[in-house]
């Protein structure tokens, strides 16, 4: 151990040969230095058109690919999501939604119109139009329509004016 | 999502339709008008007048109220309408004033109310009566029928949209001339434009002064928009068997 210590403090003491550090002196201070020099104005002009044409190319891609342009839809990539049969299904439900509705307000309106030209006599209406008639003196029909399936009956308006305008 | 939300647009839009029919509170008037059926029914004194003409002033102004209500529900519904056009703002418009109109009269007339006598408030029924038929259910059954027709548009640019992103992805596979495919497409194009040319013709009718045509306009207008999908899903099937997607 006392011998590894004692040559590991030798170690300071290890100089250069002489002729190798003449040698790489002399190669050192032979090597050229390149000094900075000011930018001419050819490369001011070269760098702006390189950046600019990099800059325009960039644009026009883009303009190409975001753009409707017929080469944009060559570059875009490809969407078969148009011929997806749960869009198409979704929007011919929406569809058949519509005329559904119109079929069921047809419905509604000839239902509401035959009610009041029709004497209703079923067990679930109640016509207080006869209590008018008895003692009224005109002979036109009014049919006021009290639902009975309902918490609280109800009389259109029309037929309160109807009754009311004699 | 885009489809589920469609789907919402449209169910949400069907409960507005469902429910325009159904009476305020304003409109429960059944129990003057039952008592006046009975009071009508027996021998008249002088006691059963004066109740008959209180029950009738009674009937009146809760009408009068039910009438105002039900007019400003409806031009509600119109003013939640989402209009793209000039031309159907423009309509909006025409229908909006028409409701402010009736209900002005409305009102007018229930200030009048008090100082009738039994005869008086049987010409106002009268009056009011045929109000309602030459005028508010034309008015009510003509903006029903535009709510429904802008409604449609939708369905309308949608169906358009869908034919023009179809016919770019089969452009994609330079399909030869008379393929299949080609012919079919042809057909949707062909449906689309006879449902637009219907769908138009329904607008031309609404704003003409008879109204007898519009709705199976529109009901035309739109199966044969439905049509047109058929034939969508028909060129979906094909290409999913001849094009390599």
């Amino acid at each position: 151990m006392d011998n590894l210590r004692e040559q590991l403090s030798q170690l300071k003491n290890i100089q250069p040969d002489q002729g190798f550090s003449t040698r790489s002196r002399l190669a050192i201070l032979s090597t050229s230095q390149e000094t900075p020099t000011p930018l001419t104005w050819k490369q001011v002009a070269m760098g702006i058109f390189e950046y600019g044409g990099a800059l325009a190319l960039a644009a026009v891609l883009f303009v190409v690919i975001a753009g409707n342009t017929p080469i944009g839809k060559m570059l875009a990539p490809f969407d078969a999501g148009s011929l997806n049969s749960a869009h198409l299904q979704a929007e011919a439900e929406a569809i058949d939604i519509q005329i559904k509705l119109l079929d069921f307000d047809s419905y509604e309106e000839i239902s509401a119109s035959a009610a009041r030209s029709s004497t209703p006599a079923t067990s679930s209406t109640k016509n207080i139009s006869k209590k008018s008639q008895t003692s009224g003196s005109t002979n036109e029909t009014s049919s006021l329509i009290v639902s009975e399936e309902e918490t609280s009956t109800t009389i259109l308006p029309d037929d309160a004016l109807l009754l009311l305008s004699r | 999502m885009k489809a589920f939300l469609l789907l919402l647009t449209f169910l949400t839009g069907s409960v507005i339709s469902l429910t325009t029919t159904v009476y305020a509170a304003e409109c429960e008037f059944s129990g003057p008008i039952e008592e006046l059926a009975t009071i009508q029914s027996k021998p008249t004194t002088r006691e059963q007048v004066l109740r008959e003409l209180t029950l009738r002033k009674t009937i009146l102004n809760e009408l009068t109220s039910c009438l105002v209500k039900e007019t400003q529900d409806k031009e509600k519904s119109l003013k939640a309408t989402t209009l793209a056009s000039p031309e159907t703002k423009a309509y909006a418009r025409w229908l909006e004033n028409q409701f402010v109109e009736t209900v002005s009269f409305y009102e007018f007339k229930k200030t009048q109310i008090n100082d009738l006598g039994i005869e008086g408030s049987k010409d106002l029924a009268k009056e009011m009566l045929d109000r309602r038929r030459t005028n508010d259910r034309i008015l009510f059954e003509r903006t029903n029928l535009f709510i429904t027709w802008n409604q449609n548009q939708e369905l309308f640019t949608l169906g358009y949209k869908r034919l023009n992103d179809i016919t770019a992805t089969l452009e994609v596979f330079d399909l030869p001339p008379n393929h299949e495919l080609g012919k079919l497409l042809i057909d949707a194009k062909t449906a689309l434009e006879k449902a637009n040319k219907l769908n138009l013709e329904a607008w031309e009718s609404l704003k003409s002064s008879n109204q007898e045509g519009t709705l199976p306009l529109i009901k035309s207008s739109l199966e044969t928009l439905a049509e047109s999908y058929k034939v969508f899903f028909t060129i979906s099937e094909e290409s999913k068997k001849e094009l390599p997607l």
